[in-house]
């Protein structure tokens, strides 16, 4: 596969290698005839959405305009657009590049997004962590209401408030009903579903929420047509992505490619390639911590997208790559992502509060190999207790990489347990 | 190193009276609070709370449920460094390691002049840069032995 | 709109808007759950109620997902249910699994065991073993107040103790801190809750977390004796059930009645237990030389026939006091009219209130479930939360729906719910006398009865009565003209006409010295002037007591079958749950003993033959555990009447919350909370200065 040309790049400073400021944007092309698409309609906007095959870049990869679509139209209530800039899945690090050196295009989406369906008002809801980015985004923001691009009686005549919200050091609010709660705030737990936020949502009115990319990509969608976008990628995979290689390559990297790029050709055209080589590769996450891992020997023919990571039983997520080489201790690092999920469970609902930490606790020692044989199955069990009997997706991330875990490496974790086993023994006699 | 104020009662109060035209105040009001005081202080509890119109027990419920949110201060430096996958892949454990012994700290705790606290964060979202840190708001990339003393030095530890 | 639904192979039609677990229940199933509870809020954070849906590929928890909510099936056939298939069995089975990873095991020595939903479901619908070989997590204990002792190591965050008390109860102190597995419900700064229905949190916790401290290590549930009855503390009459042990009351818990007190009671209601034991006349006294001396009741009986025999009927009264059975009342005004005395009074307070116009001048007419269509609500010189508790939670209740315009003309307290006050003495009324009809469509008064007990009484009541003309409090098919009393006697009491006959004395009156022989029916909140003679007939040794020339040991509310009217005039009875202390009697044969002994034989030799006098005498007692409909023409008499009010504020008739009957004087629990409570309020008052 040929490498994404650069006239379909949408992420035109990702590396901040240009000017952020406003009118340097504008020069990349962006708030190019946002008016004449406002024109067009809601309807088309979100037909265009529709038809580009754009998939949530969040992590669900749900279409982004049949979400759009769910919202009411003729509602007596204010609609909402909320973005998530949460950020927090360990692995990722995206949203960061285009609120801090693209922020006009996620500024123009929201414009788009919020006028498509109906909303006046648009939050952006930036993680605790990411202080320098409000700041950055906060001056876009600034710069963009200073030319009357958004605001009260703006030049696209559609009514349109922009306000940044900070979190404050919680990954759960990143699920998008705990991130309304916090943005109300209270407390980030989730949300009982029905009702959907399109129906009841932030402060009891429609409400979308989107992932930072999916709206930044949409002023290129609508200005080069759904055609142009549902061109690049694979079928039910369309458009480019940006992807976020980590861990062990030579040159970690953000990069966008088009949705479907072998997983191979990323990491070393991208890359640098694994430390030491292909052949030291031992497995990659694929997705950010949530997704399983997917071990070397099925990474040779692997694409990046939501339907061929499925396949192998993993997941695209936010396309947060980390990579593993040969010396990683793969049981210790899911023991990690273990503990980090049960540091952020809400508490709320009993499988992932008390789940969680079981998990965590028997991976600690299957770590060490302090543990028994048959205790690899009652942890894939307990992963089973979680997966799908929570409130939020939380249960199922906190489960995923436990159970990637035990599928690909069982062996290594009884090779462990032996190891342990007979070094007891032996001191015992 | 960041310099705050004595806690006040009167300053909350306007803290909460210049934030009550937005909806949602409460995090961008409790927000405000710690950057004013360097922690949210039990007594800026009842304060919020009666202002807002909400219970104490709805307000202390925030604060315990988002971890950044201080009740005690913090060290004059606060240094928190990634421990998430990323990271950890490029060897961050023993660069906390490094800094628990010469702290002479535990990670999660303050050292006893007050001059440096030290956290672990889990992501930055700057996997690509890793190890990362932060160190008063700012974002360090690739963290090394080296840089973690000049920091710590310059924390006075 | 209904919907068909088919759960576990049976097929149901419910409505539009029933939750999946009342479908499924419906159908027959049993569906096990934790956090869900018909009062509260929907939290869904137990997981315990899950069930299989077909087409879902995630088990749903029932509790929260309205069976309209369900995605249609393609085809149109009715969505298929399965809460014993193996996805639901499995799905339960961990969630039961994990509750019970970090609950101790410590049920034998656990005051829930026995009645424990933990225990029960995981027996039900648990898997045998542990499969956990980590260590438990341990909680640190809150202090929550004194009634509630807390075992936090036991809480599975159900969150429903926290949903009382900030939905029913309103108050704000309880919460839950933390996240995650670290999470725990406190309150904020481990401060005590300051609640009448604390204690209700504590019948809703589902494990040993919470439980009650004045019952701690008392007697397991299962050997005790279950006896349904109704509360007198106050006029609301709740529903209890009393458990008993031997001769022992054991404790008091709520009963449901959605028409009264839904299924909460006050801590008053619960914890009085203590004070049934306690200052019991449990044997006749007679005074001897200035001191009161055991007595057989031979000797008793005839100190008093003497007295009543002895002296002319104009110089006898009769005075009723808060805790007088109408059974009692009854066969007293029997006695006194044979003997032609005229002085009798049942309002020991000195209420303003004329049973002669009718029962709508003196009842709850809206009834207490009629608050919940109220669209304006005055109170008038009450305070319903120290009041009525239970009562008040209603009114909190339609507040919380949204709607509702509450104003107070009295004391500006602290109600659990948002007012305009609109003053503070009775003149505050006047301006709406002439009002022009507010826009609301259910007005509603509520009157404290003890707000009439002053001078100027009646003409408060009257202007009340124009105002609520004026505002369309009564008209036709809405009449929300509220007397809310304070005492369970008082509503029987007027039913019977237990006041003054013909130029017969108040209660006042009797009490300074208008009358030589006073027969006191557990009058205790009266003082009666040196000089008389009093015949004291009550279960407790309180004022009324002590001013005594001989005591008639009667029976309390747990020892007898009492007829009882509420605020509402709603006839309820008690049963007995146990005998009586010593040589105390049922009341009512005390007094038809008596009047044998003074040759005016009572017409009636059974409870049964006096209630169908009874009966005859005030048809409105007969309708037990209803309302009968209520005339309201005595409001449009009332609103005729004038008067001259005074310019003087309103004040709380409930000083003492937790000290306002002989009973709950005697009561040691009682004696704590309310020294509590004063300290808690001297605080408040200090930090307010």
């Amino acid at each position: 596969m040929a490498m994404l040309a650069d006239h379909d790049r949408i992420f035109t400073n990702l590396y901040g290698l240009h000017d952020q400021g406003l009118k340097a944007a504008m020069r990349r092309g962006q708030w190019d005839g946002t008016k004449l698409l406002i024109e067009q309609g809601h309807d088309w906007i979100i037909n265009e959405m529709k038809q580009s095959g754009l998939r949530g870049r969040g992590g669900a990869g749900f279409p982004t305009g049949l979400k759009w679509s769910f919202m009411p139209k003729a509602d007596p209530r204010p609609s909402y657009l909320v973005i998530n800039a949460d950020e927090s899945e360990p692995g990722s690090c995206k949203d960061r590049e285009i609120l801090r050196h693209d922020p006009q295009l996620l500024i123009e989406g929201a414009l788009l997004a919020s006028y498509a369906m109906r909303a006046h008002n648009c939050y952006i809801y930036l993680r605790g962590e990411y202080i320098r980015e409000r700041e950055a985004l906060q001056r876009a923001v600034d710069e963009a209401y200073a030319a009357k691009l958004i605001g009260k009686n703006n030049i696209h005549g559609w009514d349109f408030e922009l306000y940044l919200h900070h979190g404050a050091g919680a990954y759960i609010c990143g699920e998008e009903t705990a991130l309304l709660e916090s943005l109300e705030g209270k407390k980030g737990q989730p949300r009982l579903k029905p009702p959907f936020p399109a129906n009841v949502g932030l402060y009891g009115a429609p409400t979308t929420i989107n992932n930072v990319e999916s709206i930044a990509v949409v002023p290129d969608i609508l200005r080069r047509g759904a055609t142009w976008f549902a061109s690049l990628g694979k079928p039910n995979n369309a458009g480019t992505k940006l992807f976020q290689i980590s861990g062990h390559v030579n040159k970690p990297c953000v990069v966008e490619e088009e949705m479907g790029i072998p997983l191979r050709q990323l990491i070393e055209e991208h890359s640098g390639g694994v430390r030491g080589g292909w052949d030291n590769l031992l497995a990659v996450i694929p997705g950010g911590s949530s997704v399983p891992l997917v071990p070397a020997d099925m990474c040779h023919d692997l694409t990046m997208d939501f339907d061929a990571l499925l396949k192998v039983k993993s997941g695209l997520g936010t396309a947060a790559i980390i990579v593993m080489d040969k010396s990683t201790d793969v049981v210790r690092a899911i023991a990690r992502i273990s503990y980090f999920y049960k540091h952020e469970s809400c508490g709320q609902c009993t499988p992932c509060r008390e789940g969680t930490g079981w998990m965590w606790r028997v991976l600690e020692r299957m770590a060490e190999g302090r543990a028994e044989k048959r205790e690899i199955d009652l942890l894939l069990d307990v992963t089973k207790q979680v997966e799908g009997h929570t409130i939020c997706a939380l249960g199922d991330a906190a489960a995923w990489p436990v159970q990637g875990l035990i599928r690909h490496f069982r062996g290594e974790i009884e090779k462990r347990i032996d190891t342990y086993h007979s070094g007891h023994k032996e001191a015992a006699e | 190193m960041t310099v705050h104020e004595p806690w006040s009662e009167e300053r909350t109060r306007s803290i909460v009276a210049a934030h009550t035209h937005l909806e949602g105040p409460m995090m961008p009001i409790l927000h405000a609070v710690q950057e004013a005081f360097g922690f949210v202080p039990e007594a800026a509890v009842p304060v919020i709370a009666h202002e807002l119109n909400l219970s104490r027990a709805e307000v202390h419920g925030v604060i315990t449920f988002y971890h950044d949110f201080r009740r005690q201060p913090a060290g004059q430096t606060v240094l928190k460094v990634c421990r998430a996958e990323a990271c950890q892949s490029m060897g961050c454990e023993s660069l906390v390691k490094h800094a628990e012994d010469r702290l002479g700290i535990a990670c999660g705790e303050t050292t006893a002049d007050g001059r440096v606290t030290f956290e672990t964060i889990y992501c930055l979202g700057l996997c690509a840069t890793a190890p990362s840190a932060m160190v008063d708001g700012q974002i360090i990339g690739r963290l090394d032995t080296a840089k973690l003393d000049k920091i710590l030095a310059e924390a006075g530890a | 709109m209904t919907r068909k639904l088919v759960v576990d192979g049976t097929e149901i039609e419910v409505e539009d808007g029933t939750t999946l677990m009342h479908a499924c229940e419906a159908a027959g199933a049993e569906i096990p759950r934790f956090c869900y509870h018909e009062r509260l809020s929907i939290a869904g954070n137990c997981r315990m109620c899950l069930v299989e849906v077909e087409g879902s590929p995630k088990p749903i928890a029932s509790c929260a997902m309205l069976v309209n909510d369900l995605p249609p099936n393609r085809d149109g056939s009715p969505k298929k249910i399965f809460t014993t298939s193996k996805v639901a069995r499995k799905a339960r089975e961990g969630v039961m699994e994990f509750l019970l990873l970090n609950h101790p095991l410590d049920c034998p020595i656990c005051d829930q065991g026995g009645e424990c939903d933990l225990q029960d479901q995981a027996m039900a619908f648990g898997l045998g073993g542990s499969r956990y070989d980590e260590n438990k997590r341990a909680v640190e204990d809150k202090y929550i107040g004194p009634l509630i002792k807390t075992h936090m190591t036991r809480c599975i965050h159900c969150t429903r103790c926290v949903r009382f008390m900030t939905e029913i109860a309103g108050v704000e102190e309880l919460g839950l801190i933390g996240r995650g597995e670290d999470a725990e419900i406190t309150t904020y700064l481990e401060k005590g809750i300051l609640s009448e229905m604390s204690a209700n949190a504590v019948d809703l916790c589902p494990v040993g977390a919470l439980t009650h401290r004045p019952w701690a290590h008392n007697a397991r549930p299962w050997e005790l004796k279950k006896t349904e009855s109704i509360d007198v503390m106050d006029a609301v009459g709740s529903a209890i059930r009393i458990d008993t042990r031997g001769r022992e009351v054991m404790r008091i818990l709520p009963r449901n009645n959605d028409a009264v007190n839904e299924e909460w009671i006050s801590d008053k209601t619960r914890h009085v237990v203590d004070g049934l034991k306690a200052q019991r006349l449990d044997r006749p006294y007679v005074r001897k030389n200035g001191r009161l001396v055991a007595a057989t009741w031979t000797e008793a009986m005839d100190a008093v026939a003497q007295r009543l025999k002895s002296t002319t009927p104009s110089r006898i009264g009769a005075i009723a006091g808060d805790l007088a059975g109408a059974e009692e009342m009854f066969a007293l005004r029997e006695l006194m009219a044979g003997l032609g005395v005229v002085n009798l009074d049942c309002r020991q307070a000195g209420e303003a209130l004329d049973p002669a116009i009718g029962r709508a001048g003196y009842v709850f007419n809206s009834t207490i479930e009629g608050i919940e269509a109220a669209d304006a609500i005055m109170i008038i010189g009450a305070n319903p939360r120290l009041d009525a508790p239970v009562l008040n939670a209603r009114i909190r209740k339609r507040w919380r729906q949204g709607g509702l315009l509450v104003g107070v003309i009295g004391e500006a307290a602290d109600l659990g719910y948002s007012y305009n006050h609109l003053g503070r003495s009775p003149a505050a009324l006047q301006q709406f006398v002439d009002h022009a009809p507010p826009a609301k469509v259910r007005p509603m008064f509520i009157l404290g009865a003890n707000a009439l007990a002053r001078p100027d009484g009646a003409a408060i009541l009257a202007l009340a009565a124009q105002a609520a003309h004026s505002l369309g409090v009564i008209k036709d098919g809405w009449n929300g003209f509220n007397i809310l009393h304070t005492t369970a006697a008082r509503v029987a009491g007027l039913d019977l006409r237990f006041v003054p006959g013909p130029n017969g004395l108040t209660a006042a009156q009797m009490a300074a010295g208008g009358v030589d022989v006073v027969f006191n029916l557990g009058a205790d909140e009266i003082d009666i002037a040196p000089g008389a003679f009093v015949i004291y007939q009550g279960s407790h040794g309180d004022r009324g007591a002590n001013r005594a020339d001989v005591i008639l040991p009667g029976s309390a509310y747990t020892e007898k079958s009492a007829t009882f009217a509420n605020t509402e005039g709603r006839a309820q009875q008690t049963v007995r749950a146990v005998f009586p202390p010593g040589e105390a009697r049922e009341d009512w044969t005390i007094l038809r003993a008596l009047s044998a002994e003074i040759g005016r034989p009572l017409p009636f030799d059974t409870l049964e033959q006096l209630r169908a006098k009874m009966y005859a005498a005030a048809p409105d007692l007969a309708a037990i555990n209803m309302v009968r409909p209520v005339d309201p023409k005595a409001l449009a008499t009332l609103a005729e009447r004038t008067g001259t009010i005074r310019d003087e504020p309103f004040r709380s008739p409930v000083r003492d919350f937790y000290l306002t009957n002989p009973i709950a004087r005697a009561s040691q629990i009682m004696a704590e909370l309310s020294a509590l409570r004063h300290a808690a309020s001297a605080k408040t008052l200090s930090a307010a200065e």
